[in-house]
């Protein structure tokens, strides 16, 4: 099965949001974007662990737009997940069959909905009651017995891991620890006993240890009079084997034996998730859930890139139809490892959030592939940023940032600019607008290219594929210089010929070239062209190095301004 | 050893049970009667469930005709150990249909219209029967026949023109009566079923759906099916791409609902399938040898059916002065049993006559006996209205009824949603705790209304229970025909034990007694004026039924004369079916 769409309505700064989903997701977004309430709307529709009461919102659930009265007004949450691609999964059609909105294809819808009593209609304050129904319906109620085989795992940003596993209730080590106990032997359990009991005598047969249990005793006595005798004993583990079972503890380092305290936070981290899988496995294998979906906040805290990489590529792969993963992230490394159609992103737009599904992006698969392979841990801040210029190599992506400065200072706004090492703009182009990214593209003008092949085909071309309405491509964002960057650059504006001048005699290039970089400048009538076949000499990468490097302003050619106006509103 | 256990050993004694309940594809029993056929239903469905060959989520489907039967359908399962799961039906085909089929489906399928209609109340469907009726050029007085014709032959699903089914005419008058229910957006009982079948039948994933929610199937009492039905289970089960198991049981024998469409051949056809396993039971647990013997003279068919018990008697009592002559026979022949010390419960007066059945329990009732007459005045029997008025029996008689509250409790938060509820129980228990049974009956059911039954109060709503429960409540409100009925009465129309049974042979169907007294013997009733050869072989098999009701004793009684619906005196002979018992 997979989690096909997710929408939620009127809950805190998600009023009205519709995320189609291919599957698992990857939520990034800003700081109070909405990521974790959109964790937590997806609990309050699956999550078995959260009670009646954390069902049961508040005033202060509701969108702030709604009003101040939001209850009296009664207004309605709702959280709606639709769930497809499962009719070859009899246990899970079983579970859904009263949730169907479609019989073929099959798909299932569950609703979470806080609403008014509606036999309530005279009282002025409504009273308010949760309900989790299927399909359209409001009537079918879908209750925990069924709703408890789509199985939902949530791990909190701040959560403490050492306390979790250390504490047997909520342990996830638990299940894994009565599973143990149930499988022993009564023979293997009598053995147990044996040792347990011989090597409970020889602790309490050292003098110091009885000495120490006595003290105790005495002590207490005196406290609470012979009567109420606590009895206490030092011994080294219970002597009965299940109990003892049950009480084992984890250990990390091999023999170091390094208790859990000791342990990192990261290691701590890996081990809950680890030991969450195995959980969510024994129960799948076992058929006591039909569909197991991990929910994590930020799971990046205290992991190493390396780690972050290595863990969720794992978990985000969805080796089978049983297992869903959702995340929410400011972590490039886990971006970088994401499949980029399940990447969600969230925008907050005066106080409420839009979301934005890459797998909206009208890509064929090959591209997606393509587009998984550039979204490396730098490239991955193409889903971060807040506004992307892209651009074709690297001597663009250096020296942008100077010549904005000082009217647009690139990380003040939120610019990243994404280079793309060649001219194929348009799956780029479709995928920062399905996540939503203000951006703009800039390329060379390559007036010699031949019929079709020029900047201004290009940039038509691609502003037919992308949206065939608009009146010109730069009103879409897609900006062509004249001839090639750096020459555009140099007869921008004649501030601009000194530093770059200045900037190639910073190589230490042989003697003829010195000279003619000189005879150049001192000529005062140096062209574009000229200066780019110098460049070239050095190569565009180390010359844009070394031109940012320079303190130098320099001006944008029209084109860019016109660009970096587009994008920075 | 648990119940369920000890149910699994009593059917390895007995190899054809064994048989069945061994089976692990397609099975249909041929189940004689007394032959344990329910118990072996039900045990096989709880070693199914208890053992978890199948896995929750999915679930088993467990159908019979009516709520009585699903009712107890129900509390042997529980007794057999089995909890509460999802995906657990136990009930009526048209509670199947409705709830599993047409509520869920109807809007996936595109059906909108449908999925926006409801069970139209009695009044509601007499009126579009009407609009279709003065359409069509029938005769007035035609009515009450055309009306029992146009049902069977929409029973059957067959708009045909079948000359049997009243031909053209009546296929037409069913066509304009469903397309009058259409316009209305709602739906009877028999068009449930009809759109239920379209369903399945015209979207193949409904099937599909229903067979992994439902792995397993049982249907009791298979001889009463309707087509509709048949094809409901068959569209489930028999079909390639399912892996749903069908269990069917009944006896072509006992069938007595041809009358209303049901098909009795239909069992048959089922276990001549060939991926279906047939197997015939044979021994009759119930009935004394006496008894099994006479009462194949009245099937006057070939049947190999061995008895456990010697003994039985066949007794014929023939009396003079009409219908209080048979009725004051009936009591003296009760009376008779009560002083041999036979228990009231296993004493059962039963009648091919509504009015006789109440002529008898009336005269019982007269002589200070406990009767209990099912009875469907102002309201009909359903899941819900039963279990009302066994927590009213229950109020009245706080435990002495045999009615006990756990189970109450139990089936009540079963039935109702959102009844479970700590709160909702508790104050159901209280409204049965201050229930006075000499206080008019409305209390008790409003105070119950009011704390757990607000979905069902709601408009519209669709379901059996619903109409019926706002039937019940229209009736006993202060304007209603019931005003006066205090809550001992309604208890009383709850089935309990120390109470002498007065039902009509329909109405006794399913059940066993240690003495039957069968009055209104006689050929108006057995087979009825005027009959076809269907009719014949009905009221053979009705009198099969009645006679196999009981395991020590029956009396069969006749009178010589009747009254007429306009008061005339007429004469009347025994049935003539007495005649071929050679007693």
């Amino acid at each position: 099965m997979k989690l096909s769409r997710l929408q939620v309505t009127n809950f805190r700064n998600l009023e009205a949001v519709d995320i189609p989903l291919t599957g698992g997701a990857v939520i990034v977004g800003e700081n109070r974007s909405g990521k974790s309430n959109l964790l937590h709307a997806l609990r309050l529709v699956l999550d078995p662990s959260l009670s009646s009461i954390q069902r049961t919102l508040t005033s202060e659930d509701f969108s702030e737009s709604l009003g101040r009265d939001p209850m009296g007004a009664g207004r309605t949450i709702e959280v709606s997940i639709q769930i497809e691609d499962f009719d070859d999964d009899e246990g899970l059609v079983a579970a859904l069959a009263g949730a169907l909105v479609s019989g073929d294809p099959i798909r299932a819808r569950l609703t979470y909905r806080f609403a008014p009593r509606d036999d309530r209609e005279d009282i002025e304050v409504p009273a308010y009651e949760w309900s989790i129904f299927g399909g359209n319906d409001p009537g079918r109620t879908i209750g925990n017995d069924l709703r408890r085989y789509l199985h939902h795992a949530h791990m909190p940003a701040l959560r403490d891991a050492e306390g979790d596993i250390a504490s047997w209730r909520r342990s996830p080590l638990r299940p894994l620890l009565e599973e143990v106990a149930r499988r022993t032997s009564e023979p293997d359990l009598l053995l147990i006993t044996s040792a347990l009991e011989e090597a409970n005598q020889a602790v309490r047969s050292l003098k110091s240890v009885a000495d120490a249990a006595d003290a105790i005793e005495r002590q207490t006595a005196s406290l609470v009079g012979e009567l109420h005798r606590l009895e206490p004993t030092l011994d080294l583990s219970p002597a009965e084997p299940v109990r003892t079972l049950r009480s084992l503890r984890l250990f990390l380092d091999g023999t170091a034996q390094r208790s859990l305290s000791a342990a990192s936070l990261g290691s701590l981290n890996v081990l809950y998730i680890a030991l969450l899988q195995l959980e969510l496995a024994r129960l799948l294998a076992k058929g006591e859930i039909e569909h197991a979906l991990i929910s994590i906040e930020e799971p990046e805290a205290h992991l190493h890139p390396h780690l972050q990489r290595r863990v969720f590529a794992g978990l985000l792969a969805d080796a089978d139809h049983k297992r869903s993963t959702v995340v929410s992230t400011h972590s490039p490394h886990i971006v970088s490892v994401t499949p980029p159609r399940r990447l969600v992103v969230l925008r907050d737009k005066g106080g409420t959030t839009s979301a934005f599904a890459a797998s909206t992006a009208d890509l064929p698969t090959k591209t997606w592939d393509d587009l998984a392979r550039y979204l490396d841990a730098t490239r991955s801040e193409l889903v971060f940023a807040r506004r992307v210029i892209l651009v074709e190599g690297f001597a663009e992506q250096v020296l942008l940032p100077r010549i904005a400065m000082p009217d647009h200072e690139f990380d003040e706004h939120g610019v990243t600019v994404c280079p793309i090492y060649g001219t194929h703009f348009l799956s780029y182009v479709r995928f920062v607008r399905a996540v939503g990214t203000p951006y703009a593209v800039i390329t060379d003008g390559d007036p010699n290219a031949g019929t079709g092949r020029t900047g201004a085909d290009r940039v038509a071309r691609l502003a037919d594929a992308i949206d065939d309405t608009a009146v010109g491509p730069e009103q879409i964002g897609l900006f062509h210089g004249e001839t090639t960057f750096e020459a555009d650059l140099f007869e921008a504006s004649h501030a601009n010929q000194a530093p770059m001048f200045e900037a190639l005699l910073t190589f230490d290039s042989s003697e003829s070239t010195r000279s003619d970089i000189e005879a150049l400048r001192d000529s005062g009538a140096a062209t574009g062209s000229q200066i780019l076949e110098l460049i070239l000499r050095v190569g565009k990468g180390p010359f844009a190095q070394r031109l940012a490097g320079l303190d130098a302003d320099l001006d944008p050619p029209a084109y860019v301004a016109r660009a970096l106006a587009h994008v920075v509103l | 050893m648990t119940a369920l256990a000890e149910a699994i050993a009593e059917l390895r004694t007995n190899e054809r049970q064994w048989e069945a309940f061994e089976a692990h594809g397609h099975c249909a029993v041929l189940a004689p009667p007394g032959s344990g056929k329910t118990k072996l239903l039900t045990t096989k469905l709880a070693d199914t469930l208890v053992r978890d060959l199948v896995r929750a989520p999915r679930g088993a489907a467990c159908i019979t005709m009516t709520n009585e039967a699903a009712l107890e359908l129900r509390r042997r399962v529980r007794a057999l150990g089995v909890d509460r799961r999802p995906n657990l039906f136990v009930g009526t085909v048209h509670a199947f249909a409705l709830g599993r089929i047409v509520a869920p489906f109807a809007a996936s399928a595109g059906r909108h219209d449908l999925a926006a209609s409801r069970l139209g109340s009695d009044h509601e469907i007499e009126e579009a029967f009407d609009v279709a009726f003065n359409d069509l050029d029938f005769p007035p007085h035609e009515r009450p026949q055309v009306k029992t014709t146009t049902a069977k032959a929409r029973q059957r699903l067959d708009l045909s023109g079948d000359g049997m089914l009243g031909g053209e005419p009546i296929a037409e008058m069913a066509r304009r009566f469903q397309a009058e229910l259409a316009t209305r957006r709602i739906y009877d009982f028999q068009d449930l079923v009809r759109h239920a079948v379209e369903l399945i039948e015209d979207h193949a994933w409904v099937g599909r759906v229903l067979a992994a929610t439902f792995p397993r199937v049982y249907v009791d009492e298979y001889q009463d099916l309707a087509p509709g039905l048949d094809r409901i289970v068959r569209g489930i089960t028999l079909r390639t791409d399912s892996d749903s198991v069908l269990f069917a049981v009944g006896d072509p024998d006992q069938a007595i609902y041809a009358f209303s469409g049901a098909h009795p051949r239909l069992l048959r056809d089922l276990a001549q399938e060939p991926q279906v396993l047939a197997v015939s039971l044979e021994h009759n647990y119930r009935c004394a040898q006496g008894i099994i013997d006479v009462s194949l003279r009245a099937l006057g068919e070939t049947r190999t059916i061995t008895g456990h018990r010697p003994g039985g008697s066949v007794s014929v009592h023939a009396v003079t002065g009409g219908e209080d002559g048979q009725t004051a026979m009936a009591l003296e022949l009760v009376l008779d049993a009560i002083n041999r010390d036979v228990a009231y419960e296993q004493i059962a007066v039963l009648a091919p006559w509504g009015q006789d059945r109440d002529r008898c329990a009336d005269s019982l009732r007269t002589s200070g006996i406990p009767v209990f007459a099912r009875t469907e005045e102002h309201w009909r029997t359903t899941s819900l209205t039963m279990l009302l008025e066994a927590m009213a029996a229950w109020a009245c008689h706080s435990g002495q009824a045999g009615i006990e509250l756990p189970e109450l409790l139990d089936t009540f938060s079963a039935l109702v949603r959102g009844a479970r509820d700590h709160v909702v129980l508790k104050s159901v228990t209280r409204s049965m705790l201050d229930g006075n049974p000499t206080s008019p009956a409305r209390d008790f059911v409003e105070a119950v209304t009011a704390a757990a039954l607000g979905d069902y109060a709601r408009e519209p709503s669709s379901g059996e229970d619903a109409k019926e429960l706002r039937k019940m409540r229209h009736a006993l409100s202060v304007d209603g025909a019931g005003a006066a009925m205090t809550l001992r009465e309604v208890g009383d129309r709850a089935r309990a034990p120390g109470r002498v049974m007065a039902a009509t042979i329909h109405g006794a169907k399913g059940l066993e007694f240690d003495v039957v007294i069968m009055v209104g013997a006689d050929h108006a009733g057995l087979p009825g004026f005027t009959p076809t050869d269907e009719d014949v072989a009905e009221a053979r098999r009705k009198f099969y039924v009645t006679i196999t009701r009981a395991r020590d004793e029956v009396h069969l009684v006749y009178t010589d004369c009747r009254i007429s619906r306009n008061g005339n005196l007429y004469a009347i002979r025994p049935s003539p079916f007495i005649a071929e018992l050679n007693l």
